[in-house]
């Protein structure tokens, strides 16, 4: 490589030096492109055409092709052409140092490089001496072009020399950079105190400001890298990295919301990490993470991604996950235009890392996770090593050491010219031969017990078997080659069908799926062209799978797959050709396309297989809608999905359908329950050719399915008590039946976890069934999981089925409970009087009370107005978990219902402490945080968003009730003020449902302040 | 004069039984004079001089060239649209809108006209930027004006003709073309006839001639700012025809007069003046200044599709002069893709 480096979009002369090993992830591309961006700015400020000669803009644009000579010779006969503003004439060095450093920024080689920054530097210290309205930008330009030199400097393996004249540039860059920071300091404090009226004015201080902060940065960011010009920069450059952060902190702190100060939370945890501070690193760069989402930040965060996963593997043993889970959504976040810049490179190689690290945890992670763990790594580190970057080259490494080799050298073979097409054809017909006995002994050699011989023997094979492939698709290439008006057209389609076999043989996809295309486009109808299209829809799914991302494959396969489809009606292999293309949509999310292609097929297995897959996909979305609040699409997606599920299951021809039949039934008698259609559930759960309760006994081995079979079977059960009051006692005995055939069901190490999860899960559903039905249907509901609870906890110890039995009379309870009540009475208290003995017959048997039993206990004396005992336990379990978000919540929830309930001279304080929270712990920082504190925490990050909302709105609450007991009208209109200004920064409200409790609480207050109740602006549902 | 069609006569008499009022008033047609005023009333006329538009019983003529655009009512929307696009440049989505039009529901010949004008324009348009065959586009527009006579938009479309010629390097035929332009009622067509005559002598490389109709331009008083415009535009014209004769220094000293007072937001002006300024410096052996003056044009002001193309053509001869041949082989890339067959 030399001196010379890849060629990238945005040039950074940081990223051929400061190689310290503990920087990996640092590349400096942030300060570069701000630089660059600042160096720019002064000529791309005024797009306004003034009359005359319009040189400022035709020098950009002379720039911007990167004809730099003839930029350079315009400006120096710039005096020639009429109209050109004097200003403008008079800075001809700025800008032709302008020029010079755009051609060292587009240069490949070092050596240009450098040349073309001393001309710039030259050219600026000639203008520095005139008395111009450009000297603040010039200088700024100086100090970047000192920071760019001593990078320059730093290029490769620098020796002493160099670093001392690295070290040296540096200093004065930072130099340069403080002047401006102090002259601009001064400048924007003089503009402080006086009233900015004219935008000309509010322009030149928001100039000003972006400047200061710029140069702040710069100077901090030199700091930085002249540290690491020392042989230890942590050690002997520690000052100056000491001085670094302090600029960092001050920046992020003081200047958070400029795009300047959010930016330097990353520079601030990557100086953190350069001095040893790993616990204060990581929580800079999970501050990074949690900056708005804005263009500019995006970056920073794909480097702070970077070294959240590097801090976690530099941990004994690796912590791998919170880099993966933090990782992957940023990655799969990323946009086309990003995939290849260099930071996402470094993104992939460091997920990759993480993957590996999973991938050899054997103590924890399953061998299949271990296996997907490392597909996952190696398509990673596919994909990066397939863009052109100096990131290429170590993913090519970490490649080879998990034994692929993607640049092993072949020896290729050279094949005689043939005389015609037909002697290619015959070469290439033995050669054949040849290989599928190579590919039947390799089979056997790698099936037989692993020595040295056979290892050895396997290599030949695999090395033969290369070259004769090698060799034959030669020979067609060649033979192809020759053919003229007169070869015989179906030989000529033969042997392209050949060679696109051979490539994908080979693993040369997109050449196999070229050659595949072509002749199945120029042989329609014909036997060559439907083999052809074959082998090319099959490298494209090959394709696909390496890079879903690769748009024109999945849009090549779509169109080849209509193709066949349209030319071989009646051939199976060209009709499956849509399933692929189904999948595909299938995988990328575009469920409309896929239905409308499935609807295509004709009715049959095939469709009925993809109308069932589909169906249990509608299912998955509906309850991500339903997760979203967006009930409305939820409810279709659940109809839309009955309609594919019975129609689907419909198909089923054989009288024994299979598992995956079973699946897409179960999902079917899923939607009916929480449609309210508990017979139709039953119905399809007991249906003799799919029913999954039918059927279960033949599809031994699935426990996990088989559970999931029982929890709904019971759900239906005990709801059909409810229905067939007379059918009640053999309902009760057959559900107790089903539990326990669950309970037997779930065996092995971690049997009480599952049980406990499936009970969860069973319990939240009989939740959302209880709250859609009213009325005596709801009271008849109520009694029959009562009845069936009592029947189970007296023929049960066991844990996990005990505080099921709680949990779920917890959710009975809540649903009696009328809207609005916030204590239980009448049989929501007796139900909640059974749970607390439940739970608290629990603590008896355990010395160790789990966290969830403790939490429901305190919700349990919540929701039956002991609010003392309630908090009381809520801070129990909050000084051992203080991050535990739902106990959070309910505390300060009960906190905010007690101060209801006081007398009225301590209400002001009883909703204080709502709101900031109480319980002093031995810091005097309070234990329960309080709806302020709790969405503060939550605010920034997408996961805890419900969460957010709907403190924000206790928040609100909160004040409004306070204002309202106290007739306090500042408080009332601070409530106002809460609500408005969430809209103000969220004006989807979170969703339709937190948008409507806003909306109603506002109008309540408004109505109560004697104002119009206006409410909020309508929604804006696609702004969340 | 063309008279209303019978259906929308019966359809004036329906509003007049229903509504008790004029016929003229139930009408409601618009026309946008150059400036973007507008006049609303009933178009009772129309030929190729311009038409006529009744309003509370007073008549009130529009000549051909003094109009922008008309409204008329029973417009369909996906015309209204498809209008405002062509006159915007954005011709393919022009097309788009009018190929939707559902041509049997239109009871006025003047919207029939209307549609067939849009087509022929935003086809020709396309052509001259390369994005169309010229011959195709020739071919529709002659249609056009044969089954139109009396269209107020003939003389545009005469003009339309005269470009698509000069374009295919059929100089005669610009010439006769522009000459019909030039019976135009309005003024400023007629002296923008004069000045395309003289760009198709330039194209002809005949120096004097091309002066001779760019002088007569410039010898009229400059009433309205169209005319100005044509004014600036004759003097680049002017400005090539001398550097065509060898007179470089006037031709040099005309197009820096330009330069000095030229408003780069006219993408038309701007491209045509660095095109001269290239000229003068090309007969003033400066290959140097000639390439900075091309760029201009080729880097700046590119939306002008002939003078791109031109400004293109002559990188491509020039950059091997000061040691670019990459340069010249870039340019004529982008002059084979941008402009085939120019």
């Amino acid at each position: 490589m030399g001196g010379d480096h890849y060629p990238r979009a945005t040039f950074s002369p940081l990223d051929t030096q400061n190689r310290m090993p503990m920087f990996s992830g640092c590349r400096g591309r942030l300060w570069f492109s701000l630089g660059i961006a600042l160096l720019l700015s002064s000529v791309t400020l005024n797009t306004v055409f003034a009359e005359g000669e319009p040189a400022k803009e035709f020098i950009n644009q002379l720039r911007a092709v990167k004809y730099f000579d003839s930029a350079l010779t315009y400006l120096d006969r710039l005096a020639e052409y009429p109209g050109v503003d004097p200003e403008f004439v008079s800075a001809v060095p700025l800008e032709k140092a302008q020029t010079h450093i755009q051609q060292a920024v587009s240069s490949r080689n070092s050596g240009k490089r450098d040349e073309y920054f001393l001309l710039a530097e030259e050219q600026i210290n000639e203008f520095l001496k005139r008395d111009h309205p450009r000297v603040s930008e010039a200088r700024l330009t100086l100090g970047k072009l000192q920071l760019a030199r001593a990078t320059q400097l730093m290029a490769g393996e620098p020796d002493d020399a160099k670093r001392k004249e690295a070290l040296a540039s540096y200093t004065a860059s930072s130099k340069t950079f403080d002047e401006i920071v102090e002259t601009l300091r001064a400048t924007l404090k003089a503009m402080q105190g006086a009233k900015v009226t004219d935008a000309a004015a509010k322009n030149l201080r928001d100039r000003y400001r972006g400047e200061f902060l710029q140069a702040m940065n710069s100077a901090a960011e030199a700091r930085r890298l002249a540290a690491g010009t020392l042989p230890d920069p942590a050690k002997d450059g520690k000052e100056l990295l000491d001085q670094a952060l302090q600029s960092f902190i001050e920046l992020s702190e003081k200047y958070g919301s400029f795009a300047q100060g959010a930016m330097a939370t990353l520079q601030r945890g990557q100086v953190e990490e350069q001095l040893g501070m790993k616990a204060e690193a990581l929580d800079s760069y999970i501050r990074m993470l949690e900056q708005p989402d804005a263009d500019m930040l995006r970056e920073s965060k794909f480097q702070a991604v970077n070294g959240i996963i590097r801090l976690g593997l530099e941990k004994t043993p690796p912590e791998y996950q919170r880099g993966i889970d933090r990782g992957r959504p940023v990655l799969d976040g990323t946009r086309p235009n990003e995939r290849t810049a260099s930071s996402v490179q470094d993104l992939r190689i460091a997920l990759a890392k993480a993957y590996l690290k999973r991938s050899e945890d054997t103590e924890k992670i399953k061998p299949v996770e271990q296996k997907r763990a490392k597909t996952e790594g190696r398509k990673l580190l596919n994909l990066a090593s397939k863009i052109p970057s100096p990131q290429a080259e170590e993913a090519i490494k970490m490649l080879a050491k998990i034994g692929i080799d993607r640049e092993a050298p072949v020896n290729v073979p050279k094949a005689e010219q043939p005389e015609s097409l037909q002697d290619a054809y015959d070469e290439a017909a033995a050669l054949q031969a040849a290989i599928e006995q190579n590919e039947a002994t390799l089979l056997l050699l790698q099936k037989s017990p692993k020595n040295p011989q056979v290892q050895e023997q396997i290599e030949q094979v695999t090395a033969q078997l290369a070259e004769s492939r090698a060799l034959a698709r030669q020979y067609l290439q060649r033979g192809l080659a020759v053919v003229d008006s007169e070869t015989d057209l179906d030989l000529i389609n033969r042997s392209r069908q050949f060679l696109a076999f051979l490539l994908y043989q080979s693993s040369h996809l997109r050449d196999a799926s070229v050659v595949g295309v072509f002749v199945a486009r120029n042989a329609p109808g014909s036997d060559p062209g439907l083999a052809g299209g074959i082998v090319a829809l099959n490298s494209l799914r090959l394709m696909l799978q390496e890079d879903p991302g690769n748009v024109a494959a999945a849009e090549q396969l779509e169109s080849l797959a209509d193709f066949l489809g349209k030319y071989w009606p009646d051939d199976p292999k060209a009709a499956a050709a849509q399933g692929a293309v189904i999948r595909i949509a299938i995988r990328n999310g575009r469920l409309e396309k896929a239905q409308t292609k499935i609807l295509e097929m004709a009715k049959g297995a095939e469709r009925g297989a993809f109308q069932r897959l589909m169906g249990q996909l509608l299912w998955n979305e509906s309850i991500v809608a339903r997760s979203e609040q967006n009930n409305e699409l939820a409810s279709q997606h659940l109809e839309a999905a009955v309609e594919q599920l019975v129609e689907g299951l419909s198909q089923i021809q054989v009288p024994l359908a299979d598992l995956e039949a079973a699946k897409a039934a179960l999902v079917l008698a899923k939607i009916y329950l929480r449609q309210g259609k508990v017979m139709a559930a039953s119905d399809v759960l007991e249906n003799n050719v799919y029913g999954p309760v039918k059927i279960l006994d033949r599809l031994q081995g699935n426990q996990d399915f088989s559970s999931d079979v029982y929890g709904v079977d019971l759900q239906v059960l005990v709801q059909r008590m409810a229905l067939e009051p007379d059918q009640a006692d053999a309902l009760l005995q057959r559900a107790i039946g089903v539990m326990d055939q669950l309970r037997e069901n779930v065996q092995g190490p971690d049997a009480q976890k599952k049980l406990t999860d499936l009970y969860l899960r069973i319990s939240l559903e009989i939740r959302v069934q209880l709250d859609l039905s009213q009325g005596n249907a709801k009271v008849a509901l109520i009694s029959a999981f009562r009845a069936f609870l009592s029947q189970i906890s007296k023929t049960t110890e066991d844990e996990a089925t005990l505080r099921w039995i709680g949990l779920t009379l917890m959710q009975l309870a809540e649903a009696s409970m009328p809207a609005g009540d916030s204590i239980a009475k009448g049989q929501a208290a007796e139900l909640l009087g059974t749970a607390v003995d439940t739970f608290n017959q629990m603590k008896k048997n355990n010395e160790q009370v789990p966290l969830s039993i403790q939490f429901q206990l305190a919700r349990a004396n919540r929701l039956l107005g002991n609010y003392k005992d309630a908090i009381k336990a809520y801070a129990a379990l909050l000084a051992d978990k203080p991050m535990m978000l739902d106990a959070q919540m309910e505390a300060a929830l009960a906190y905010e219902q007690w101060a209801a309930t006081v007398d009225k001279k301590y209400t002001a304080a009883a909703y204080a402490t709502a709101l900031n929270g109480g319980k002093p712990d031995a810091k005097k920082k309070n234990i329960i945080w309080g709806w302020g504190k709790v969405s503060q925490l939550t605010s920034g990050d997408p996961k805890y968003r419900d969460m957010f909302f709907k403190a924000r709105y206790h928040v609100a609450l909160c004040r409004y009730l306070d204002g309202k007991t106290t007739s306090d009208k500042a408080k009332m209109e601070k409530a106002v003020t809460d609500i408005t200004k969430v809209h103000a920064l969220y004006p989807a409200m979170g969703g339709p449902d937190h948008y409507k409790k806003f909306n109603s609480l506002l109008k309540l207050i408004q109505t109560d302040l004697r104002q119009p109740a206006k409410g909020l602006p309508p929604a804006q549902a696609a702004v969340k | 004069m063309k008279q209303l069609s019978t259906p929308a006569r019966v359809l004036a008499f329906a509003c007049v039984w229903m509504l008790g009022i004029s016929s003229v008033q139930a009408q409601l047609d618009r026309v946008y004079d150059m400036d973007g005023n507008n006049v609303s009333g009933a178009v009772i006329q129309s030929n190729k001089n311009g038409v006529q538009l009744e309003k509370a019983g007073k008549t009130q003529t529009f000549k051909a060239g003094e109009i922008k655009k008309i409204m008329f009512e029973g417009d369909p929307p996906q015309l209204t649209k498809a209008r405002q696009f062509a006159l915007d440049g954005q011709y393919e989505q022009a097309l788009g809108d009018l190929k939707n039009v559902k041509f049997e529901t239109i009871s006025r010949d003047v919207i029939k006209e209307e549609i067939a004008y849009y087509y022929a324009m935003c086809e020709a348009k396309q052509a001259l930027s390369g994005q169309g065959k010229l011959d195709d586009a020739i071919r529709k527009t002659l249609n056009f004006i044969q089954t139109n006579q009396n269209s107020w938009h003939f003389f545009d479309a005469a003009k339309l003709l005269g470009d698509l010629a000069l374009a295919s390097n059929s100089n005669d035929n610009a010439l006769k073309y522009y000459r019909e332009l030039g019976k135009a009622p309005s003024e400023s067509l007629i002296i923008e006839s004069r000045y395309l005559q003289g760009l198709a002598q330039l194209n002809m490389k005949k120096g004097p001639e091309a002066v001779a109709d760019f002088d007569k331009v410039l010898g009229l008083k400059a009433n309205t700012t169209q005319t100005a415009r044509l004014q600036t535009l004759s003097k680049a014209g002017k400005a090539v025809a001398l550097a065509m004769q060898g007179n470089g220094d006037d031709a040099n000293k005309l197009t820096d007069s330009l330069i000095a007072e030229m408003n780069p937001a006219d993408v038309e002006i701007a491209a045509r003046i660095y095109n001269a300024k290239g000229a003068s410096c090309e007969a003033l052996d400066d290959p140097e200044g000639a390439i900075l003056a091309y760029l201009h044009t080729h880097l700046m002001f590119s939306a002008q599709p002939d003078a791109h193309a031109e400004a293109l053509k002559r990188l491509v001869e020039l950059w091997p002069k000061v040691g670019k041949p990459e340069r010249a082989a870039q340019a004529r890339q982008e002059l084979q893709d941008s402009y085939p067959g120019f």
